[in-house]
């Protein structure tokens, strides 16, 4: 059975927009800005969504929200807000946690923000909230594909979410996880994660007709691993992502050989992406071209999955691939093509992969499909 | 799939199919703690968790030590799914309070605020690689359940399934957990997941 993606939309410290965002990184712009931070004796580098692209009225969650969402519903032939056998699935790891910072904890709970956002973007029914740390956007992805090959449901919007908070920005710096500067992922100088903000939507549907300008990719498969071995430290050995890539290939068929491009997790801390890379030599994956997009707009945690497939499947669809941002020096990855400069491609088969705390992993493979 | 086993451990009670294993009347912290001792858990790592980790690993404790003995393959064909409504509230709640308090994070306690840090709590005791889904919701209604295990059993074939739902919000805790497998037991339908989970 066939299942499509289409009216991708996101949000993104680089732009209000796919292609806006997506121009910026064939140009290698970074939007990782300095900014002073309490409790930092250093500025500390984020990528912060510009407020002037944000319109209505509301919180800035269901603002962001709002705008990906009506850009996704547009691109569609039909209402999918009363389309039967819809389901609509939120990916975020924090929600409306500036809540929290503002004193009410109650509009922090996921259930509650999830019901809201659903309501304002006109959807009758409790949305599904997907909450797997880091990994959440990727798994969003596979789990609606799941529920709709199963026959649960024919169509689901996918949206993920999250904004860089103090929250968030201050347990970082406290386990001394922040780039000095704007983070570097894959190089052997990095050393350590910026943030980022972003949101992000997509229809997955078995309906061909019901993308306006056809649809963007296939899905193609999925899976999930653990690594059972730290909460907040990723695996030395990739256990947990081998599974999850060897599940996601076995899913589909595959074998790595079949992998046009892996776009990776990537975060520039030195243990993820040495983590990485142990498990991309292990499943073979030598041969394919990977980049992280951390470098251009920072890690948005639980939208990340979902924002970077939707830009890595748009590039595709342009035959591009684009630079690993930060990845200057890989010597001490010999093993892995990374992505120094932006290379053209008609390779067409993308493997996106997630590692998050809990030491959860993700992976899905996605066909870009060319007009 | 059949309903192997069950666990419940709401407010002072803590029950093992329809055996209560424990009573308490002490607090959250001291009925965790008397589980753990219950149970003859030799875990150091239990006693560095967070509130909501302890819960999820204590109630499903049991349940993973069943499996186990049923021969299940904890390593790469078990799956577990966590719903919660309040998930890491309670957790988020104090590193803020630090955080205000002090102008400064407690590393020790932020790597908890995030929902599935219970589940990794988990996969990590009883070493299990395979799928794990964490969702949040009002309630654990009896149709998202059934959704999700269908997608651990037929699409990432997991053969023995822990399904938990878990909360904790101020003093409150309320914990229902059911092992599925293969074994001889009630079917995983309906009709017996919501009276085990959802009511």
């Amino acid at each position: 059975m066939e299942i499509l993606l289409g009216g991708p939309a996101c949000l993104t410290p680089l732009g209000p927009d796919l292609p806006t965002t997506l121009a910026a990184m064939r140009a290698g712009t970074s939007a990782l800005l300095p900014s002073s931070f309490p409790g930092s004796e250093k500025p500390v580098h984020v990528g912060r969504v510009d407020d002037v692209w944000l319109t209505g009225s509301g919180r800035r969650s269901q603002r962001m929200i709002g705008r990906v969402v009506r850009h996704t519903l547009t691109r569609l032939t039909r209402n999918l807000r009363t389309e039967p056998r819809t389901c609509f699935i939120l990916a975020t790891t924090k929600g409306d946690v500036k809540a929290l910072e503002q004193g009410r904890p109650e509009d922090t709970m996921l259930p509650v923000f999830a019901a809201r956002m659903g309501a304002a973007q006109g959807f009758s029914g409790q949305p599904i909230v997907v909450s797997s740390a880091c990994i959440s956007g990727t798994l969003a992805i596979k789990f609606a594909a799941d529920l709709i090959a199963l026959g649960e449901f024919d169509h689901a919007l996918v949206v993920g979410f999250d904004e860089a908070s103090d929250f968030v920005l201050s347990g970082f710096l406290a386990l001394h996880a922040m780039a000095t500067e704007g983070c570097e992922p894959f190089d052997d100088a990095r050393d350590g994660i910026s943030l980022g903000e972003a949101s992000a939507s997509v229809v997955l549907s078995r309906d061909r007709s019901l993308f306006q300008e056809g649809a963007v990719a296939e899905y193609v498969g999925g899976g999930m691993g653990n690594d059972a071995n730290h909460i907040s430290g990723p695996s030395r050995t990739g256990e947990g992502l081998v599974r999850a890539v060897e599940a996601a290939l076995d899913s589909a068929g595959l074998t790595a050989s079949d992998v046009g491009h892996v776009n990776a997790h990537g975060t520039g801390s030195v243990y993820n992406d040495g983590m990485e890379a142990i498990a991309f030599g292990r499943l073979g994956l030598g041969h394919a071209p990977v980049n992280s997009y951390k470098g251009y707009f920072g890690h948005t945690l639980g939208t990340a999955g979902l924002v970077e497939a939707l830009i890595a499947v748009e590039a595709l669809r342009q035959g591009i691939l684009l630079r690993s941002l930060g990845a200057t020096n890989t010597t001490a990855m010999p093993d892995m093509d990374i992505l120094k400069e932006n290379r053209d491609t008609s390779r067409d088969l993308l493997l996106k992969t997630s590692s998050g705390f809990g030491g959860c992993n993700a992976a899905v493979l996605l066909r870009a499909l060319r007009s | 799939m059949n309903v192997i086993a069950h666990s419940l451990l709401i407010d002072g009670s803590f029950r093992l199919d329809d055996r209560e294993l424990l009573r308490s009347s002490g607090t959250m912290e001291d009925m965790f703690r008397a589980c753990y001792k219950a149970m003859a858990m030799d875990y150091p790592k239990f006693h560095k968790m967070d509130a909501p980790s302890k819960l999820a690993v204590l109630v499903t404790e049991p349940l993973l030590q069943r499996a186990r003995q049923e021969g299940a393959d904890l390593e790469n064909r078990t799956g577990l799914l966590g719903i919660s409504h309040c998930g890491s509230t309670v957790t988020d709640q104090e590193h803020w309070d630090i955080r205000r308090g002090t102008g400064l994070a407690s590393p020790a306690v932020f790597v908890y605020t995030l929902p599935n840090i219970g589940l990794g709590e988990i996969t990590i005791r009883h070493r299990i690689f395979g799928s794990s889904l964490c969702l949040l919701d009002h309630e654990p209604k009896t149709e998202l359940v059934l959704r999700s295990i269908r997608v651990l059993h037929e699409r990432d074939r997991m053969e023995w399934i822990v399904c938990l739902w878990s909360d904790i919000f101020a003093d409150r805790y309320d914990a229902r957990a059911v092992l599925l497998g293969p074994g001889p037991g009630a079917p995983a339908d309906a009709n017996t997941l919501r009276t085990l989970i959802s009511t």
